[in-house]
């Protein structure tokens, strides 16, 4: 363990950050897509979405060996910096902030997707219900377009 | 065949008519309140009526026909799932809007004294502090090549501007702190007002549904109040049904504070504010536990109906007794509020992170004010050490003696100026009219007077005898100047020689005469004949007692006192003694004897001054509060500091409106939803009033029919026409 693995770990932690700032991105993209109803740009950002999650969880494995590694298993974010050598405290401490704000902007704009999202179905299970179905027969879920849609959504040409 | 009533057929008429006329009332209503803030749209209940039951007898050609419409009520069109998105996220937008609007008003404090003056229009400049520490510098540097007591008093100067803008930048903090603090007074103020409006409402609702009245503009009213509420607060809104005796039932509102607190064990998150016609207040007493409250904590008043009477048989939490808040039991524009009051970010104390385990990383405006303090207490404790200490002697020996005898040099030259020692005041003072003039390879101190340039020498050592030898006007002008001075400084057998000289009809510009002049005027200014003073030359060097210069703290928590204990931003000044001129900037704690002086050796300590304005130190949130947990906020030189705490605050900044645009779109959206269910829209008011027309018109036709019908059948049956 040397001053080497303590950076390796700041560094780590900056990855994360910029993960988690990119799917903020993608969570304000996925934000876009619904109120311009455009499931195919969904489509597109969940794939998206889906490679950064395999990005973090190589980030989370990566994170638990340096831990291991370092000898501060079970340490929380908030008390890491102390934990670090004198030299490397501040560099710590900013590196942790920095990560806290881009979990915090993650979160909110992730919050603002869902919300919206859930809008947009809430709006789509009125409608169902309206026109005299039941929306829980539609299925749980997203399917991605061009799976086969439920047979209650199908339009009948032969009518 | 049923039984038909002759008249019923009117009254169905009748009916449809008044539903009619119903709807056409509500549909106007909608519309004249289109732009009613808060308004919900409504719509008639209305149902087929059929009187009576099955007959007894009944036979099965018997059919049985409706008897028209009835409204049984008016009812709103609200989404509940909407309202609760809506009610949801209001806090979200409320607390990160009051969190970005603090920080953009720190910001503009800060931004103040950290662009400063740019060179550039179009640029930023390097920023007020960075400047006045740059000045210090120079100012520093000006004593460190010429220690007088002249240069002293600039550094003390410039060392004055630098506390006054600690002193102006703690104070507009200080004051947006005020501000903010009585913002939040107003703003319980309105919470209190807003609680009151609720309880109220319930209670007329309560009445009104009593006596069978909806009062749908109250609930309007009461919808619009819950809103404004949840902006502040996180809330949970729960309507239930109370029995009222008698079979009859009222609906009962129930608020409570939403769960903010992720501490599951907790339940003062959830203190009911408002049950029915009982309702709360928030009070922020002066004290808790006996503590001055300076933590903003929220207690929450027994429940009590509009005469002030506790409601019986409640088991929440806050009926019969206030309920004192935790930390983070509320969340919203209020909880921001109290945060930016607050938080401290690394100086928090353990006692806060029990409160709030992230209190070490929420940085209000008391965090923005400890940085500047603990800026403002480095800096002074860093100058007031280096100014205070031991005087030694070249070999180490501590000096008690009041004077010491130095070798100093009789000018100096710095910038084109000419500087020469005053052994009256013991410093250097300038010289305005003097410049250097070089004879026989030495550089002599010259005089200007009347326009002319004489020769000078040291005030206190006989100065005045060479001020009659003029400069720059040849060998001739000298050799009358030195006729003037006269014996003993000038020898008269040499002086006779020259003259001799002329009389045989020399000129003065003749080799021979001109060494001659010169060599008695070498002569005269190194005081070689007897004089008791000499010409000064930029080599000469003077044996002075030099007297032990007197360390002391530079800076102090007040001007008018050398007291250097709790110094902040806002009380920082320069020491009484320094603004006297009791203690003045030590140049060295070394004091060299006899031997000759170098100037790399003289005035280390002013070196150590000005090297220490761009040296990375540490900055201990523990120099500041001894009970702060985190030992190191930052390692930087001051300006590096500062920077850090507006960089901090750009961070800050850059996180909440993030998170604000991120929870606002989400709640314009939510609204517009809210708004598309419960909101008049003119086309369906538009379809609404010519179906309702049209219905009206009918069942008044209808009723012209059955009018002419029983005409028919009463009046003309069986009579031919």
């Amino acid at each position: 363990m040397g001053v080497s693995d303590h950076q390796a770990f700041l560094n780590l932690l900056r990855e994360l950050g910029g993960c988690l700032d990119r799917l903020g991105e993608l969570s304000e993209q996925k934000a876009q897509t619904v109120r311009q109803d455009d499931l195919l740009a969904m489509d597109e950002v969940l794939k998206q979405e889906q490679v950064l999650s395999l990005s973090l969880r190589g980030l989370e494995q990566r994170r638990v060996k340096l831990l291991a590694k370092l000898g501060l298993d079970g340490v929380s974010l908030a008390d890491l910096p102390e934990k670090y050598p004198p030299e490397l405290e501040v560099e710590a401490r900013q590196t942790v902030n920095a990560l806290r704000d881009s979990y915090k902007m993650f979160r909110a704009r992730a919050d603002m997707a869902r919300t919206l999202l859930e809008l947009n179905l809430h709006q789509i299970d009125k409608l169902i219900a309206a026109a005299g179905a039941d929306p829980a027969d539609a299925g749980a879920g997203y399917e991605p377009p061009g799976a086969e849609p439920p047979k209650n959504m199908k339009t009948d040409f032969r009518a | 065949m049923g039984m038909i009533g002759t008249f019923d057929s009117f009254t169905t008429a009748r009916l449809g008519i008044y539903a009619a006329q119903h709807g056409l009332r509500v549909t106007g209503n909608n519309i004249s309140n289109i732009n009613t803030a808060g308004y919900t749209r409504q719509r008639i209940d209305q149902v087929s009526l059929k009187a009576g039951g099955a007959d007894m007898y009944r036979s099965p050609y018997d059919n049985h026909v409706g008897n028209g419409a009835l409204v049984t009520g008016i009812n709103q069109i609200r989404d509940p799932y909407l309202d609760i998105q809506y009610r949801n996220t209001s806090p979200k937008v409320g607390y990160t809007d009051t969190w970005l609007s603090g920080l953009k008003d720190i910001a503009q404090t800060l931004d103040e004294v950290g662009k400063g003056i740019a060179t550039n229009k179009n640029e930023e400049g390097d920023g007020i502090l960075y400047a006045q520490l740059q000045d210090l510098r120079d100012m520093l540097l000006q004593l460190h090549n010429n220690p007088t007591k002249e240069n002293d008093t600039l550094v003390r100067k410039s060392a004055e501007t630098l506390c006054q803008l600690f002193n102006t930048y703690a104070n507009n903090l200080e004051t947006l702190r005020q501000n903010l603090d009585d913002n939040f007074g107003n703003e319980l103020a309105s919470v209190n007002e807003i609680l009151t409006n609720i309880r109220d409402l319930n209670e007329t609702i309560r009445n009104a549904e009593i006596v069978g009245d909806n009062a749908l503009e109250l609930r309007d009213e009461r919808n619009r109040q819950i809103d404004s509420l949840s902006e502040y607060m996180q809330i949970k809104v729960e309507y239930t049904m109370e029995d009222i005796g008698g079979g009859k039932q009222v609906e009962k509102l129930t608020i409570s504070l939403g769960n903010a607190n992720s501490d599951p064990n907790l339940h003062t998150d959830e203190t009911v504010l408002i049950d029915g016609i009982y309702g709360s207040k928030l009070l922020c007493p002066d004290t808790v536990n006996g503590q001055p409250n300076t933590n903003y904590t929220i207690q929450v008043s027994n429940l009590m109906d509009s005469r002030n009477v506790l409601p019986k048989n409640h088991n929440e939490v806050n009926a019969g007794r206030p309920v004192t808040l935790q930390d983070n039991d509320l969340y919203g524009a209020f909880q921001a509020m109290r945060e930016l009051l607050t938080e401290k970010g690394e100086f928090a104390t353990q006692a806060d992170i029990d409160a709030d385990p992230n209190a070490a990383v929420k940085r209000g405006i008391p965090y923005y004010q400890m940085s500047l303090d603990l800026l403002a207490r480095k800096f002074a404790g860093v100058y007031n050490e280096l100014n205070q200490g031991t005087m030694v002697d070249q070999d180490g020996n501590p000096i008690t003696a009041n004077t010491v005898p130095q070798k100093i040099p009789a000018l100096k030259e710095i910038g084109g100026k000419v500087y020469a020692w005053n052994d009256t005041t013991k410093e250097y003072e300038e010289k305005p009219n003097w410049s250097l003039a070089e004879v026989g390879g030495v550089k002599y101190a010259v005089e200007e007077s009347g326009g002319r340039k004489y020769f000078t020498g040291l005030h206190g050592t006989g100065c005045n005898i060479y001020r009659k030898i003029p400069v720059g006007e040849g060998t001739e002008a000298i050799f009358n100047g030195l006729k003037q001075v006269g014996a003993p400084a000038v020898d008269q057998t040499k002086l006779a020689d020259i003259q001799a000289d002329i009389n045989a009809g020399k000129k003065f510009d003749d080799a021979d005469v001109e060494k001659k002049v010169n060599d008695l005027l070498a002569e005269v200014l190194s005081g070689t004949n007897g004089t008791n003073g000499h010409g000064v030359t930029a080599d000469t060097e003077l044996t002075v007692d030099m007297p032990v210069p007197v360390g002391g703290p530079l800076f102090s928590n007040r001007n008018d006192g050398d007291d250097t204990t709790d110094i902040t931003a806002s009380n920082i000044s320069v020491s009484h003694s320094w603004s006297e001129g009791d203690v003045q900037v030590v140049p060295t704690f070394t004091m060299l004897f006899g031997g000759s002086v170098a100037n790399t050796t003289q005035n280390t300590n002013i070196d150590h001054m000005i090297s220490k304005i761009d040296e990375a130190l540490v900055y201990n949130p523990q120099d500041l509060d001894p009970n702060a947990v985190s030992q190191k906020l930052f390692e930087g030189s001051f300006n590096d500091m500062f920077s850090s705490m507006a960089a901090t605050l750009g961070t800050n900044q850059r996180t909440f409106n993030v998170q604000l645009n991120s929870y606002n779109t989400q709640w314009v959206d939510i609204d517009t939803s809210r708004d598309g269910v419960s909101g008049v829209d003119l086309n369906d008011e538009a379809m609404n009033m010519m179906q309702y027309q049209k219905a009206y018109s009918a069942a008044c036709r209808l009723m012209t029919v059955i009018d002419s019908v029983l005409d028919r059948l009463i009046n003309n049956t069986g009579i031919t026409i």
